[in-house]
């Protein structure tokens, strides 16, 4: 029996017909034919070969045996597992992603698997670093984009302050509600939300670290030097790329969805929230 | 959907990276051409100028995200992200155009509005990518 089931498997033909016929429950000759667009010789060759998977019934239709379906559930996970093996081969083949990946930090991962309290801790963490630190340079932020002008307020003080705080977590929320919303409707994937969050909140790690710096120089009274300026800025896009790149790698892992699927993602999020910053400084 | 459909679909692509690309060298404020444009500024405001070849820009990209459709047809996904930030590019032309170029507004060419036509087809033809896809 093990032998006979391995060999049906061995072939691309009997292969895609243990797939056409376990998707539709049934199938007729006439409907093999069409799909597989080979001779009649070849699917009856095919047919007898997978006699232990394939059985014809008294209305001429084709079914799966007992050992037919075991066969087509193992073809379906095994697809699964190749499409999947691809997508980690392609990311580690090109140059420019392995060093975005050597860039990324495996330390959720690595904390989610042993101690989660930590994981927890860390992400609350990072929320409250942001909150204290938007709140203290001025920064309204959208999505991974904070807007300076706010401090040049005359009447900026603690309750503005608090006020840029709480939205720096409201972003926050909202972002990720967004984010989950649309993975669940357009590809259709549930995952631990929980865990999630967590994985979505290291994405602002890199723009934590930028406001650090930003309130640094700001406190410093550094960014009247051109060359600071300058600084500031080159920072800015390098920290927001990483946290850019940080939420494209997490959804596609933590979703397991395609790279290219998650980058079209968080692409469409940067540039909506790029045009209403625009549009507010209309 | 059906091969012929998404086939003809996919020429959505084309023709509005056409547009956008024929529209720097058509007429859209008063009479002048976006490239005639970007040239006056360009002694002017040189880290303004560029924004007027975003268009050309625009519709260059859109062009080999569908060309790259032509040559794979797996590659569904790479050419709806390279259309998204040729979008991109035109978005923020768009958004900083309007407020430079306000005063100007009454006396709009065939650029503009065949770019805009061209911008439109081309959300058309990511959206469809994006529908056509059901692989993970």
């Amino acid at each position: 029996m093990e032998e006979s089931f391995y060999y049906a498997l061995g072939h691309d033909l009997r292969r895609k017909i243990l797939k056409i016929i376990g998707k539709n429950e049934y199938t007729s000759f006439t409907e093999l034919k069409k799909k597989l667009k080979v001779s009649t010789g070849t699917i009856y060759h095919h047919l007898d070969t997978l006699e232990k998977l394939v059985t014809q019934k008294k209305n001429k239709k084709y079914y799966l045996t007992d050992l037919g379906q075991y066969a087509y559930d193992s073809l379906l996970e095994n697809t699964k597992s190749f499409s999947n093996l691809d997508v980690n081969q392609r990311e580690f083949q090109s140059p420019f992603l392995k060093l975005l990946l050597w860039l990324t930090p495996n330390l959720p991962l690595e904390i989610e698997k042993k101690k989660k309290i930590i994981f927890i801790l860390l992400g609350i963490g990072l929320v409250f670093a942001g909150m204290i630190l938007s709140s203290l340079t001025g920064s309204f932020t959208l999505l991974f984009f904070f807007i300076p002008s706010i401090e040049e307020f005359e009447g900026y003080n603690l309750f503005i302050g608090t006020i840029l705080g709480i939205e720096f977590i409201i972003n926050i929320l909202l972002f990720f509600l967004l984010i989950e919303g649309a993975t669940r409707i357009i590809y259709r994937t549930k995952t631990n939300l929980l865990s999630f969050w967590f994985f979505y909140i290291i994405c602002y790690l890199p723009m934590i670290v930028y406001l650090l710096f930003h309130y640094l120089f700001l406190i410093g009274n550094l960014l009247d030097f051109v060359l600071f300026d300058f600084l500031d800025t080159l920072l800015l896009i390098f920290f927001q790329i990483l946290s850019i790149w940080f939420l494209t790698y997490n959804i596609s892992r933590v979703k397991d969805i395609k790279i290219e699927s998650s980058l079209i993602l968080t692409l469409i999020l940067h540039i909506s929230t790029f045009s209403i910053i625009l549009f507010i400084s209309l | 959907m059906k091969k012929e459909e998404f086939e003809l679909l996919n020429l959505l692509g084309f023709i509005g990276g056409g547009m956008m690309l024929i529209s720097e060298f058509l007429p859209w404020f008063s009479g002048r051409l976006l490239l005639q444009i970007f040239f006056i500024t360009i002694s002017v405001a040189i880290e303004n100028s560029f924004l007027y070849l975003f268009p050309l820009i625009s519709g260059i990209i859109t062009l080999f995200g569908s060309g790259l459709l032509l040559y794979d047809k797996n590659l569904k996904l790479n050419s709806a992200l390279i259309k998204i930030v040729s979008i991109g590019f035109l978005m923020v032309f768009f958004f900083d155009l309007i407020s430079n170029q306000i005063t100007f507004l009454p006396a709009l060419g065939i650029g503009l509005y065949l770019c805009i036509g061209g911008f439109i087809f081309s959300i058309f033809d990511v959206i469809n990518l994006l529908i056509v896809n059901n692989n993970k």
